[in-house]
């Protein structure tokens, strides 16, 4: 079967050559066909129903933007009478009593939920391995972790099971198996996207964003679940443009740094980024500058008590009285390691050793990704500093969280990130990453349709 | 020793070799124990009001013999 692109089917959609019913029909047998990839927790067995009614709307002229596109979603962003189970035993009979913003948005626009997808549980984790349902097998590199937290909506693109997948990203989350799983995916501006209906991992960094095989459908996603929120205190009302409108860059100026390159322990890895920087700088009449970023050897350090002190705060909830298990008796190991050293650290004795001085250096990487966007528009680095590690492979937590130490930079900074693809080495996807300052999705998009353009 | 004695320790261990690190920047080093010493309030030694539970008793809207009546369902 020809796997269209999102542009291409919509206008098939529109154009009445392909209907939502059929759409959704050709996913649900790739679905049933890849159950072995293990992207999806849950199929919406509602989801023809649905299309017939999309197919109407169309018919009528009243259609949405998304009208008959199947969109896979994360277990952690709430859904109306689907299981939202974080992978996880906790909630392994939790169904989702409302529709989360983003999710309310989508449906306006007339997309179709075609399923839960798999994920790392309670989004704490890289590979995809951590789930209570199994792990999420990387469809174009079997052998090796598709990433996470988002690896089942990532698998689901890739594998071509969804037009457009939503994840999370909170340290790299949508990113890092993007690049692994070699799509686009796009981390948005702290604040851009409301997470009403989100099950947080770390409020401070949690952010939703499109996972999609091309550009265009990221953005378009982008476009509509951007914006402000009454029920989400840190969204923020800023205009929201038509990010799917896109304009080529034209001398810009290209950030590298050698800040980065030294966390990278793959050198290939650098170096393939590197050259694809050098082409897209030359292609668009843009300059490439280095920049120093001072601190970002620290962003690791600084996300991770951060991140264990919120995810306790945010798991108290989870005591067995409202919602499923208590989360301390049925989670994995990771899960645990967070709540416990969450709770360590949270002890009064401990006040301002940990919390307030990893807010501190937080501030100082910010203050770094200011001063370096006074010098140029974009900034490109790498997603991950070495290969996705073979499925099944042990690694103890510091290693596997030194993996995050690219993408976790932009959480810190609180602006945006995007992910295309680069290359492969030894036959392995590898994704390029790039940070534009925060609110400037635009510019973003715009950076990574040009490098789409001359990529493909 | 058990999983979770194991896992409490790990993570002590990753989140102390953390902040080891995040001292190498600038302007964090310092102890801010000492910071919010200095923002504490102090406890105001006050004697205790005998009269209290006679002020209460008084303005209890029901009550039988010296019991409070709570009042159920009127709110």
């Amino acid at each position: 079967m020809v796997i269209l692109m999102v542009k291409e089917k919509l206008a098939k959609i529109k154009s009445g050559k392909l209907t939502a019913k059929k759409n959704i029909e050709n996913f649900l047998k790739l679905i049933k066909e890849n159950r072995k990839v293990n992207a999806f927790i849950y199929v919406n067995k509602d989801a023809v129903n649905q299309a017939k009614e999309v197919d109407k709307k169309i018919k009528q002229g009243k259609a949405g933007k998304l009208a008959g596109l199947a969109i896979a979603v994360k277990s952690n962003i709430n859904v109306v009478d689907m299981p939202i189970t974080c992978a996880s035993k906790t909630l392994e009979n939790y169904y989702g009593t409302f529709d989360s913003d983003v999710i309310k948005k989508i449906k306006q626009e007339d997309g179709i939920i075609i399923g839960m997808t798999n994920m790392d549980e309670f989004a704490a984790g890289i590979s995809g391995e951590s789930s209570c349902f199994g792990p999420t097998i990387n469809p174009v590199c079997p052998e090796r972790v598709p990433g996470g937290s988002s690896s089942g909506s990532a698998a689901a693109v890739a594998a071509g099971m969804c037009d457009i997948a939503l994840g999370s990203d909170t340290g790299g989350s949508i990113r890092n198996p993007a690049s692994n799983c070699g799509i686009v995916g796009v981390k948005p501006s702290y604040g851009r996207v409301s997470r009403y209906g989100l099950i947080d991992l770390s409020m401070s960094f949690d952010q939703i964003g499109p996972l999609c095989k091309d550009v265009f459908g990221c953005a378009l996603m982008l476009e509509i679940i951007s914006g402000n929120s009454d029920y989400d205190s840190i969204s923020y009302d800023r205009p929201v443009e038509n990010y799917s409108n896109f304009k080529k860059i034209n001398k810009i100026k290209i950030g590298l740094s050698p800040d980065f390159e030294k966390l990278c322990k793959d050198k290939r890895i650098y170096g393939l980024v590197k050259n694809c920087a050098e082409k897209l700088a030359e292609k668009t009449n843009s300059k490439i500058k280095n920049i120093n970023l001072k601190y970002v050897d620290l962003a690791v350090q600084t996300y991770y008590p951060i991140v264990y002190v919120e995810f306790f705060s945010g798991t108290r909830k989870l005591d067995g009285r409202k919602y499923g298990r208590k989360i301390e008796d049925s989670c994995g190991e990771e899960v645990l390691r967070r709540i416990i050293g969450g709770k360590e650290i949270s002890k009064a004795e401990y006040h301002g050793t940990y919390y307030r001085k990893a807010l501190r250096v937080k501030d100082l990487i910010k203050k770094d990704f200011d001063n370096a966007f006074k010098d140029v528009d974009i900034i490109i680095t790498p997603v991950t500093p070495s290969l996705p590690s073979k499925l099944g492979d042990k690694t103890n937590p510091e290693e596997a969280y030194a993996f995050d130490a690219l993408t976790i930079p932009a959480n810190l900074a609180g602006i945006c990130s995007g992910v295309v693809k680069a290359g492969k080495i030894d036959n392995v996807p590898v994704g390029l990453q790039i940070f534009a300052p925060a609110f400037k999705e635009k510019l973003l998009f715009n950076a990574m349709k040009s490098w789409e353009d001359l990529n493909i | 020793m058990t999983n979770e004695e194991e896992i409490t320790k790990q993570a002590k261990n990753i989140m102390n070799n953390f902040i080891k690190a995040l001292n190498k920047a600038e302007g964090v080093k310092e102890n801010f124990g000492s910071e919010r010493k200095c923002s504490m309030r102090a406890e105001i030694k006050k004697d205790k009001d005998t009269d209290f539970r006679k002020k209460m008793f008084m303005n209890a809207p029901k009550k039988k013999e010296d019991f409070l009546v709570m009042e159920k369902k009127t709110w």
